[in-house]
């Protein structure tokens, strides 16, 4: 009984020590010369979507550190101006990586970007003047144009694949049955 | 004269990916925030009706804020533009703050301009990232969430949870107010009282219109503990008067 329960303890601990151990990936991210990138980011998303997402930002000598667990995650290495990289790792050991990324040839231009929606918890705001011609005549026509959203035969809407219980339009409640 | 046109090309590779940007945010109070405000103060027997009237009528009548982030490699700076402010008497506010902030990357510090503490540092925010993403704009945004801990002018502390949109395409790590720190550029942060939403977002742009006012290092920088002294201070002080 007392042999049991020793390995018991030492089958709970190993268990434990299995699922709760950490190991580092660190590194360096330069350019093709070298020169170490700083304030590059990198994300590791697990596959496993109910674990949580790590990141880290380089430091002023592109360094950088990541606690993962003994899961795979994907890592994401994004920095303006580059083309960014991507990677699947699952760690069983302390890791270093040096990663070394490719400069873009319009890295020196102006980007200018005008955001036409606003996301709220289970609402999505679209500003429609930046999205629509002036060539609608209907709603439903309108609605089409919006980024994610589908309109089938029967009116009814959905974005991303969810379907639309209700519609404001200018903050007014809008029936989805006059769209038709 | 060879060795002269390989050494211009190194040099012009070596700035070409200056990270510096201007990103123009929106605030405005939240719906919710502002009925369940509106219900309180309707309860509320200490307040006259006349009072009650003025105050429901500044929060349903409560106007978006705009603020402007300016930010190089190394520091950003976020003030609220006040131009766009339409000039008659008191408005209410989205609740997002007044008080510009200052962050260096190097130092680790972020420090407020407040109007009544001068220069407070803030204590950077413990950012939890979830799986949970979203397309806006065509732009790809993940979901960080994180808890403020915030000290009421009545003397008692409480929190506030923060849940911030961001672009990990965009390796921005400043962001508005203290909601800096991700791995990306801050599209959005929604708290009880406001949501902050990127309306404009502008990379590289002309050197010339960046805007970032450092704070002098001989300037005094108030932590944000003895704001808190401060503030109970205070309140003592008037309760004896």
């Amino acid at each position: 009984m007392h042999r049991f329960h020793q390995t018991f303890i030492l089958f709970f601990l190993l268990f434990s020590f299995q699922s709760y151990t950490q190991q580092s990936l660190s590194g360096t991210v330069t350019d093709s010369l070298d020169k170490p990138l700083s304030s590059a980011n990198l994300l590791a998303v697990p596959k496993d979507s109910l674990q949580e997402v790590k990141f880290s930002i380089t430091d002023n000598k592109g360094r950088y550190h990541l606690n993962l667990k003994s899961i795979p995650y994907t890592v994401t290495v994004n920095y303006m101006g580059y083309t960014k990289k991507e990677f699947d790792i699952k760690l069983d050991e302390d890791q270093s990586k040096n990663i070394i990324l490719q400069e873009q040839a319009e890295s020196l231009e102006e980007v200018v970007l005008e955001m036409p929606m606003v996301v709220k918890k289970d609402t999505i705001i679209y500003n429609v003047n930046k999205l629509v011609t002036g060539e609608e005549r209907k709603l439903k026509d309108v609605l089409k144009k919006l980024p994610g959203v589908e309109v089938d035969k029967n009116g009814g809407i959905t974005v991303n694949g969810k379907k639309v219980t209700t519609m404001l339009v200018e903050n007014e409640k809008f029936l989805v049955e006059a769209l038709n | 004269m060879k060795n002269f046109i390989v050494l211009l090309c190194i040099g012009s590779s070596l700035f070409s990916y200056a990270q510096s940007g201007i990103i123009h945010y929106k605030a405005q109070m939240n719906l919710q925030h502002q009925k369940e405000f509106i219900e309180e103060i309707k309860k509320d027997e200490t307040v006259t009706m006349s009072v009650k009237q003025q105050i429901i009528n500044l929060y349903k009548n409560a106007e978006p804020d705009y603020y402007e982030l300016h930010f190089n490699a190394n520091e950003s700076y976020y003030f609220k533009d006040e131009s766009l402010k339409k000039e008659e008497g008191y408005k209410m506010g989205s609740k997002a703050g007044q008080s510009p902030y200052y962050t260096n990357a190097n130092s680790n510090a972020i420090i407020e301009d407040n109007s009544i503490f001068n220069f407070v540092s803030q204590e950077p925010l413990d950012w939890k990232i979830t799986n949970e993403r979203i397309k806006i704009n065509g732009i790809e945004c993940y979901k960080a969430t994180s808890t403020e801990i915030l000290y009421s002018r009545q003397g008692h502390f409480y929190d506030r949870d923060v849940v911030a949109w961001f672009a990990p395409e965009y390796s921005v790590k400043f962001g508005p107010k203290m909601y800096s720190g991700l791995p990306g550029l801050v599209i959005e942060v929604e708290r009880k009282e406001f949501t902050i939403t990127a309306t404009k977002i502008n990379l590289n742009p002309d050197k010339k219109r960046l805007k970032i006012k450092p704070v002098g290092k001989d300037e005094k920088i108030t932590s944000q503990k003895e704001t808190y002294q401060k503030i109970a201070e205070m309140m003592e002080y008037r309760k004896k008067n």
